[in-house]
């Protein structure tokens, strides 16, 4: 009963929101080239099926490079803002004003800086876009923690390292994966940014806009499920860490 | 042997926006081994600043704290700590929390440190909740399991910071009477900081009354109610004049707040 409902739910949702869909289409009278509708997806998809599986693949691959790197930084700045008010009070202003700018913007800076090197460019923009919510998460997450809990190691003269490793660290993993949940979904658009807006023959971006060249509405949509299919199943990616690495953060409801 | 801890001359104060608010003034105090001193006082007098000078986390601006007649300079593994929040990671099982202060410590192999830990955890009445996550237990077993975690290096010196005020009234009496047996199985000289008379009376061979801040040793009075006190020897004459004493002395370090002096010292605060 519980795994049915478990299944079912999400499953019966996104039915549900396939036909009103295809019904919206279908009222409207809507041709193909203003609106493509469910049903027009899955011949899209099947017919350049080879190009979906590799552009796919560089898409993927891209945003998790970029994401690994968000995340390291991400890191280190939180840690870094985490432990120094200094620095905290110094690199805040900087870092939310360097989010704060739109990064399609950034886009075509960072292609000229780096011209031809597409793989980089793309694991860049990504980086760019995700690790500001890892450093904030970090960040709070270390300067929030409790006196009394780095009291009970450094009365014993544990160094600050210790505290860190066996303290700090596992106390801030829930709000990491939380800040990582949201850098999943950032990062694949900062990948697509790339990709769609100086397009270099890569990833699901190019795809997209190929489609938007021909006209292709099934295509460009068939793209975007791709998408949404990907950007769930990283999600979920992480959900399984977080639940074997910060699973203890969890309470059974009740 | 030396004394376990003496304070000389002590005084502090910390430095705040309008100036430098003193919490400790010419506190002197020697604690024998093995003894039980219990410490009250009026709210923020400087209890808990007396705790974090004794445990090394802090250096006072004049005089000298001892530890076995050592001057204190930094945190020494020979001390244990339990504060009124019982700080449990929740990630870890109540056992392995219990474990920490060894890893720390070293020393030790894994067996060792388990079979410590399990040790303790039967003496407070843990048994069997050791592989429990602290969120699935009450709030009185959570602190016990502090307890265990605070002795379980065998420290010289056991400094407690309120660790029962959280706690309902039925359940702090238990764990006074844990804290009784623990005493007398385990050896360390321990401070106790509190509000509850009644505590200091059942756990301590001697209470230090603070005055309001900052804090001088107002008055010792000394527990003479002999080992293994119960609950019921609280109601014996003894002790209930013991109380009444304690009472009065709370209340002439109050009185120095609402002195004409006191406006001062709140507009500082």
């Amino acid at each position: 009963m519980n795994a049915l409902q478990k299944v079912g739910a999400p499953v019966a949702a996104i039915v549900l929101f396939l036909l009103a869909w295809e019904w919206l289409v279908w009222v409207n009278g809507w041709p193909n080239y203003k609106m493509a509708s469910p049903s027009d997806l899955w011949p899209a998809f099947w017919r350049f099926r080879e190009l979906f599986a590799e552009y796919a693949w560089q898409t993927l691959w891209r945003t998790i490079a970029g994401l690994m790197l968000a995340v390291v930084v991400g890191v280190a700045l939180g840690m870094v803002m985490g432990f120094s008010r200094i620095a905290r009070d110094a690199l805040y202003p900087l870092l939310v004003g360097f989010n704060a700018i739109p990064k399609a913007t950034v886009v075509p800076v960072i292609a000229l800086i780096f011209i031809g090197q597409h793989d980089l460019n793309t694991i860049l923009i990504a980086f760019m876009i995700s690790f500001f919510p890892i450093a904030v998460s970090v960040s709070i997450g270390l300067s929030t923690l409790e006196p009394e809990y780095r009291d009970i190691l450094r009365s014993l003269g544990a160094s600050n390292m210790t505290i860190f490793w066996k303290i700090a660290l596992p106390k801030t993993l829930p709000e990491f994966f939380g800040a990582l949940k949201v850098a999943v979904t950032l990062a694949f658009i900062g990948t697509n940014l790339m990709e769609i807006v100086e397009p270099h023959g890569k990833g699901l971006g190019h795809l997209f806009d190929s489609g938007k060249i021909n006209a292709d509405y099934p295509l460009m949509f068939a793209v975007l499920i791709a998408l949404a299919v990907l950007g769930i199943a990283l999600f979920y990616v992480v959900v399984f860490l977080e639940k074997i690495f910060a699973g203890w953060a969890e309470r059974t409801p009740g | 042997m030396s004394v376990p801890i003496s304070l000389e001359h002590v005084t502090h104060a910390y430095r705040t926006k309008a100036g430098p608010l003193p919490v400790l003034d010419d506190l002197s105090m020697d604690m024998p081994e093995g003894s039980f001193t219990a410490v009250v006082g009026p709210s923020g007098c400087g209890k808990s600043t007396l705790t974090r000078l004794i445990a090394g986390l802090m250096k006072p601006d004049q005089g000298i704290v001892r530890l076995g007649g050592q001057p204190v300079t930094g945190p020494r593994k020979t001390v244990g700590m339990a504060f009124q929040n019982p700080v449990l990671l929740e990630w870890r099982s109540i056992l392995e929390n219990v474990m920490l202060p060894l890893e720390i410590v070293g020393g030790a192999s894994r067996t060792q440190r388990q079979d410590r830990a399990r040790e303790l955890l039967a003496l407070v009445g843990l048994d069997g909740f050791e592989d429990k996550r602290p969120s699935e237990l009450s709030g009185g077993m959570r602190q016990r399991a502090s307890l265990c975690r605070s002795i379980v290096h065998r420290p010289e010196v056991l400094i407690l910071d309120e660790p029962f005020g959280a706690l309902d009234a039925f359940t702090r009496e238990d764990l006074w009477q844990t804290m009784d047996d623990l005493r007398r199985i385990e050896r360390f000289t321990c401070v106790l900081i509190t509000h509850d008379l009644r505590e200091s009376v059942f756990l301590s061979d001697r209470t230090v009354v603070f005055s309001a801040r900052p804090a001088r040793a107002q008055r010792v009075v000394e527990i003479d109610l002999g080992d293994h006190r119960t609950l019921e020897d609280l109601y014996a004459p003894k002790a209930v004049a013991l109380l009444a004493d304690l009472r009065r002395e709370i209340q002439i370090a109050q009185g120095r707040e609402v002195a004409p002096a006191a406006p001062k010292q709140a507009e500082a605060s």
